[in-house]
């Protein structure tokens, strides 16, 4: 049951799934900050910046238009988000069901990498 | 009261005997359960040199105090011995079913010691022990083994068992129970030399804890917070093969024997496409995260083939490191090795290794029984696996795994052999983060991705290619590590729910002892145990020498692997200096006596004594 659900969610394209949410537009959009994980930082340069979206999504979007660098490592091939990275909005953990949560104005995405053992 | 029964059975198969005997409380306050346990009776109950596939080594499985109870993600049971393909003390730490039904059975944990005559299984049930003649069922696969004994038995039998590669003494040979299995350092193969089957219990016995009400709500937080954890719903969804992409982006995913960190189409081996063959979840004894992976092919060369797999490990083993991005031949390889009872990421290894012999005109068709050992033949990669699995022609040899082919092929195939101490290396490139190769290349059980991980430089708060500054961190890493065999608790970190205190907490409500209740006191525990394996491994001739790396990690800078391209393990006497000097050891890497009085190991002393001077 779960794993039909995300599959649905997480095969979808990003840049598809991100078109869709903008067309939400069912509130303003707002200016957040996103906090990249230290393996992230080294690969990129920066450890947080400011972007703008109406949800998670949109916010992520925004940065991978900021700072193309972040694409090469926090996105497959087809423009998926990468298994190994978790979206925590506000300390509550929303990926892989949650990238249309909308986002209001002093929210915090932070972006955790998942590795475990096996 | 305690979640320990506090028993332990000893089973002789030379006289087809056994016995029940008391587990002294203060191993149990030493050493906790599972690895640290059985490594205190097979260090003490084992000899110096005794042959691995003899009747005088002995296989100990053993339970930590939280299995079996209704806490989540630690009814594990550990498998250790001496391992036939290290020489060292060898542990595997296992899912499944079988450990709780163990406990149920009234029962920490069993030693097995002596060789049958003839093939034998253990049959456990209210009425004893039984050791039964293994006509029937030796020769079949592990899945027509334990179908066979539920027929025997009942439905409900629990069986652990080895396949065809364990009774024929293939060095890598694993111990299975359902599709879960003790996969590393070669367990099966002692099974097999012991010619014992199987082991199968039967039970339904009531396992108490020290403070139920305590226990329950402790238990009940941890569920709450799993439930919405991300970490364990990525667990539940796509279990560990989430990380194959994203690890080769990163320049970890070892490509072609180590030999590159990229592979070509890897997209094809992601979870994504994982999920589209998958049938359901599977999971332990106990456990809500259910992260196993059941996967059917339903098309192709390969339609039908079905496992509860490949993990990330083995979607490495078989697949990235010998270029084979075929999805289906993948699940078709993990099913075979599982039922054939072979590490898969031994059997990939040394796969890997032959292939790469093959691309250097080391060996050729003439050595290889005429199978086309190019780079990502997933068909001739099928006929290989069944061959090391069956010890068939050129499988004889690889079922040796790759230090002894190595040295048997000569002509330079050392330099090819990706091993530390005789155990292959897993699925992390050394050079990409190199606290784990100061992990492979200090492990007492050789190169294993679970004897501790450089959590730190997975997460990024510590430089992974910093070629020194590790040595601390990767004691840490080590010592956590052991605790955690003992408790025992999944490895997958977070997706537990457990943080330091909070296992403590269900430790002291479990057992009663209150020494449980402080972390650090586990971490002493884990100290204690990484040490005593150490001894086990010095009493055999084990020092400084052999904590080292394949030498392709230390000279040859690694190529096309993204941020880690060009990365070489610089350092590693500087590493290894660092490291001993953080637990105590000696410059030749072995305890100091001061260290054995420290950990209260005084009366072990008069065995390396020597080694030390």
């Amino acid at each position: 049951m779960i794993h039909q659900h995300t599959s649905k969610t997480v095969s979808l394209s990003f840049d598809l799934m991100i078109k869709r949410l903008y067309t939400k537009k069912t509130r303003g959009k707002v200016s957040i900050r996103v906090k990249l994980p230290p393996i992230l930082q080294q690969l990129s340069g920066i450890e947080t910046c400011e972007v703008t979206g109406y949800t998670v999504g949109g916010c992520l979007k925004s940065l991978e238009m900021q700072f193309p660098n972040i694409k090469n490592y926090l996105l497959d091939r087809q423009g998926r988000l990468l298994g190994i990275f978790g979206i925590y909005l506000n300390s509550e953990g929303i990926y892989p069901v949650g990238l249309d949560t909308p986002v209001r104005d002093n929210d915090e995405i932070v972006i955790l990498n998942f590795i475990t053992g096996g | 009261m305690s979640s320990y029964t506090g028993k332990l059975l000893r089973i002789n198969l030379s006289n087809r005997g056994s016995q029940i005997e008391g587990i002294p409380e203060e191993l149990m306050k030493n050493f906790l359960g599972g690895r640290g346990l059985a490594a205190r009776y097979l260090y003490s109950e084992l000899n110096a040199g005794v042959e691995s596939l003899g009747p005088d080594n002995k296989l100990l499985f053993m339970m930590g105090p939280l299995g079996a109870t209704m806490a989540m993600a630690v009814s594990r049971m550990a498998v250790v011995t001496k391992s036939p393909l290290t020489g060292c003390i060898a542990k595997s730490i296992m899912g499944g079913n079988f450990g709780a039904f163990l406990k149920f059975a009234g029962f920490d944990g069993i030693i097995v010691e002596g060789e049958a005559e003839k093939p034998i299984y253990v049959h456990i049930d209210i009425n004893g022990v039984h050791i039964l003649d293994a006509d029937g069922i030796w020769g079949l696969d592990t899945e027509k083994t334990q179908a066979r004994l539920r027929q025997r038995h009942g439905a409900s039998t629990k069986v652990i068992c080895i396949g065809p590669a364990g009774e024929k003494l293939v060095r890598y040979a694993i111990i299975l129970s359902d599709r879960r299995c003790a996969g590393r350092t070669g367990v099966g193969a002692v099974m097999g030399a012991k010619k014992l089957k199987a082991i199968a219990v039967n039970s339904a016995g009531p396992l108490s804890v020290h403070d139920p009400q305590r226990f329950k709500r402790l238990a009940r937080g941890q569920i709450g917070d799993l439930k919405t954890s991300p970490r364990r719903i990525q667990m539940t969804n796509f279990g560990t093969s989430y990380m194959t992409v994203g690890f080769e982006k990163m320049g970890l995913f070892p490509v072609k024997n180590f030999q590159e960190g990229h592979l070509e189409a890897i997209e094809r081996l992601s979870e994504e496409e994982f999920v589209k063959i998958k049938v359901k979840n599977s999971g332990c004894y106990g456990c809500m995260t259910r992260c196993g992976q059941e996967r059917r092919v339903a098309e192709g060369l390969y339609a039908g083939a079905f496992s509860e797999g490949p993990d990330y490990e083995t979607i490495w083993a078989l697949g990235g490191n010998l270029a084979n991005t075929d999805l289906a031949s993948l699940v078709a390889a993990d099913s075979l090795c599982d039922k054939l009872g072979i590490d898969t990421i031994s059997t990939g290894n040394a796969i890997g290794f032959a292939c790469e012999l093959f691309e250097r005109g080391i060996i050729t068709k003439k050595d290889t029984d005429g199978l086309d050992l190019t780079w990502g033949n997933h068909k001739e990669i099928l006929k290989l696996v069944e061959k090391i699995g069956r010890r068939e022609g050129f499988g004889e040899l690889l079922g040796e795994g790759t230090k002894r082919a190595a040295e048997h092929i000569g002509k330079g195939a050392e330099t090819c052999a990706m091993h530390v101490k005789g155990l292959e290396i897993p699925a992390y490139e050394p050079r990409a983060i190199k606290g784990y190769g100061l992990i492979f290349a200090t492990s007492n059980v050789g190169a294993n991705h679970m004897y501790g991980r450089p959590r730190e430089e997975f997460a990024g708060t510590k430089d992974r290619f910093a070629d020194e500054d590790k040595g601390e961190d990767i004691a840490l890493a080590q010592i956590g590590q052991a605790a955690q065999d003992s408790v025992i608790q999944c490895s997958f970190g977070a997706a537990t729910g457990f943080t330091p205190e909070s296992r403590s907490e269900l430790l002291v409500a479990a057992t009663g002892f209150n020494e449980f209740g402080d972390p650090a006191y586990l971490d002493k525990i884990g100290e204690r145990i990484i040490c005593l394996e150490r001894l086990f491994n010095v009493r055999e001739g084990f020092s400084r020498k052999d904590d080292t790396l394949p030498a392709r990690m230390l000279t040859e800078p690694l190529k096309n692997a993204g941020p880690a391209t060009g990365q070489v393990i610089r350092k590693l006497d500087t590493l290894l200096d660092e490291y001993y000097d953080a637990l105590g050891y000696t410059g030749k890497g072995i305890p100091s006596i001061e260290k054995l009085r420290q950990m209260g190991l005084e009366w072990a002393i008069q065995d390396i004594e020597r080694f030390v001077k």
